[in-house]
């Protein structure tokens, strides 16, 4: 497995002179925003997901994290333009996308099972999309071959996805997204069907090419390492509502509530149930439930005298 | 610290691989020996019996029967005596190997000897050996040719069921209301018997007084709706029965293929800015290809021996034009008592069906290959 290079990945850019420029020179330019306002999805009388917003400045790089059944893959489906909306605006460089079919859309998607087509090569595999789009042949294999090149697969264009491992695979997956150009690329828990040790790996790769393309991504994962590592900025996800979003940091140090502070960070934080007193202080005292008092880091909120959870990383406590 | 590398071999696992011989081997060895003597005694005296060369034998065949039982039973168990374990392994297939031989390769050789002989059923005299001349008969037989040559229709009618059957299958697969509903619903022509439908239908609906299909015709400004008058017509009607039947069998298969098919690679090409049309043509169609060949195929077989609606409709007229090879086969046996030469007729026919299926297996090997 070799991790793809620099040089490889200014290969791609000079392909997206505007964003070269920009890269280099600092240039305004425009690429996509994203702005998910108030979205919602209902099966009948069952909403699954109660209002979300999260506006995602052009180049961002976005995780929805939560739990299983939180909403956040039927949420990207939604902005694929794979499920229909039932209330909201999903809004991409401005413009109201709801009725738009994906390929109106200018997205790509990476899934989860990659979804290749069997029965295509490798290289058909990356330029069906452009294929679709009516681009003359020659064209379309060039800039498959400049993708290839980017993720290390010029030696597997010939081959068909189940002569391919499943590292592999998934590289044939991003590439046919990348191929495309989109203004906004979706993904949606790529990584989970590959070991440990080729996640990781992955995962770092992801990050690289999304900082070189400085496109827009928004990527799906239940596995809150990803998130901490990978995102510019992090939404919780909880039935079908956000929990915080933020950066990984401001997750990790000011977690919203208990469900953000359990959710986040390896080991989990460790909750201990206590009283906060106001005893005039500039700062009040948390005190535990068996009567140990801790220091608060910041001013605890002293309106509500009841019990309180109060969270603080195991490694932290022992810090400090 | 060095770490060194020892072979592991499973000894009791390699010299059971070996296959030690029996244990009994010469007792086994006696017991098949006599078996099979007896079996041959007892089919000798029947056959000398039969063909009435002594006066010794049993009153019907159905002693041999019994022998070749008790003959399968020893000579399973004298192969597990005699070989050891490659015998164990042997019984397992043993059953079904003699139960074929005894049930399929046995009638097939039996009949091939019927259709060397001249037997007719009404003839005061019995079966009776004649050489060549059925086979003579058969290529001089413009009765079977012509009918042969309606298969060749029939078979290229498969191709518009197979397209009806593949839309049906998309429309089933779709979002629609009352899915369930409709899959129940098309599937019942499958369900009628063949005999039915084609009284039903062929014989009643489409009846030229008084059916309902005649009638409507006629409204419709059709003067003379004969559906079995012509023999483009004729065969047309007999086409369109036989695919009201058979379309939802494909329908069926297809329908499966369909659901089979990965929701996620779909969605890529809707993602990737395939078109309805496109997305078929390019993901659908090529990923069902191993199903489509296989409906195909299975379809091509039954419909090679289609029959029933032809007997019961036309009888094969007008003029032969809606004959098939198995409903001229029916009427040399049913008709002219023929067997002799009917048998004829079925075991060229199985032939050329073997053959006509083996050259379309190789040629649709290609499409059949699994993908992924």
């Amino acid at each position: 497995m070799v991790v793809a290079g620099c040089d490889n990945y200014r290969l791609l850019l000079e392909g997206r002179s505007n964003v070269v420029r920009s890269a280099t020179h600092g240039e305004e330019f425009a690429l996509a925003s994203m702005d998910i306002v108030n979205v919602g999805k209902a099966y009948g009388s069952l909403t699954v997901i109660h209002g979300v917003s999260v506006e995602i400045p052009d180049g961002e790089f976005v995780v929805l994290v939560g739990p299983s059944g939180c909403g956040k893959s039927t949420l990207l489906r939604m902005v694929a333009g794979l499920e229909p909306i039932t209330f909201g605006d999903i809004r991409i460089d401005g413009q109201v996308v709801n009725d738009l079919p994906p390929k109106d859309r200018d997205i790509a998607m990476v899934f989860q099972s990659y979804a290749l087509y069997p029965h295509k090569t490798v290289a058909e595999n990356m330029g069906f999309a452009l294929k679709m789009r009516g681009e003359p042949k020659a064209d379309i294999d060039e800039r498959v071959k400049k993708a290839a090149e980017i993720l290390d697969l010029v030696p597997y264009l010939s081959r068909y996805p189940r002569q391919l491992s499943g590292g592999q695979r998934q590289r044939v997956a991003m590439g046919r997204a990348i191929v495309r150009d989109p203004k906004v690329f979706l993904f949606d828990e790529p990584l989970s069907n590959l070991d440990a040790k080729l996640r990781v790996q992955m995962r770092a790769e992801i990050k690289e090419l999304q900082r070189r393309l400085a496109t827009t991504m928004i990527y799906v994962t239940h596995d809150q390492v990803e998130a901490m590592t990978m995102a510019d900025r992090i939404v919780v996800l909880r039935d079908g509502r956000v929990e915080q979003i933020g950066s990984p940091l401001e997750l990790y140090d000011k977690p919203a509530n208990t469900f953000v502070a359990g959710f986040i960070g390896s080991p989990s934080m460790n909750l201990l149930k206590g009283l906060i007193r106001t005893s005039g202080a500039p700062f009040s005292r948390p005190t535990t439930v068996s009567g140990c008092r801790l220091f608060a880091h910041r001013k605890a909120p002293t309106a509500d005298p009841r019990s309180t959870a109060s969270g603080r990383s195991i490694s932290h406590l022992a810090a400090k | 610290m060095s770490q060194s590398m020892t072979l592991v071999t499973n000894e009791p696992f390699a010299a059971r691989r070996a296959a030690p011989a029996g244990k009994h081997v010469l007792l086994g060895r006696a017991m098949l020996a006599f078996a099979t003597v007896a079996f041959l005694a007892v089919l000798a005296l029947q056959s000398l019996d039969a063909m009435g060369v002594t006066a010794l034998g049993f009153e019907s065949w159905r002693p041999l029967l019994y022998v070749y039982l008790i003959w399968a039973a020893v000579f399973g168990v004298s192969q597990v005596m005699i070989r050891g374990e490659a015998g164990e392994r042997a019984a397992f297939i043993l059953p079904a190997v003699l139960f074929t031989v005894a049930m399929v390769i046995f009638p097939t050789i039996f009949g091939l000897y019927i259709a060397f002989t001249d037997w007719n059923l009404s003839a005061v005299e019995g079966r009776r050996f004649n050489g060549l001349d059925n086979l003579r008969t058969l290529l001089a037989d413009a009765y079977f040719w012509n009918a042969l040559l309606n298969m060749v229709y029939y078979v290229l009618a498969v191709l518009i069921q197979y397209a009806i059957a593949f839309g049906l299958a998309l429309l089933l697969n779709a979002e629609i209301k009352a899915r369930k509903f409709f899959r129940v619903a098309f599937l019942l022509p499958l369900m009628l018997s063949p005999v039915a439908v084609s009284w039903m239908i062929g014989k009643s609906l489409m009846e030229y007084r008084f059916g309902p299909a005649a009638t409507l015709a006629r409204y419709l400004g059709w003067d003379n709706p004969a559906f079995f008058s012509t023999p483009w017509l004729a065969r047309l009607s007999i086409m369109a029965m036989d695919a009201w039947v058979s379309i939802p069998f494909m329908m069926v298969l297809l329908l499966a293929g369909l659901q089979a098919l990965p929701a996620e690679i779909k969605e890529a090409a809707r993602v990737d800015g395939a078109t309805g049309w496109q997305s078929f043509k390019e993901i659908t169609f090529p990923l069902m290809l191993p199903v489509s060949m296989t409906a195909l195929i299975l379809r091509i077989i039954f419909e090679l021996k289609l029959a029933d609606i032809v007997i019961n409709v036309t009888a094969g007229g007008p003029g032969g034009a809606t004959d098939t090879v198995s409903s001229f086969i029916f009427r040399e046996y049913r008709d002219r008592s023929n067997v002799g030469y009917g048998t004829m007729l079925a075991e060229v026919y199985l032939v050329i069906i073997i053959v006509f299926v083996a050259l379309i297996l190789k040629w649709a090997s290609r499409w059949m290959q699994r993908t992924n």
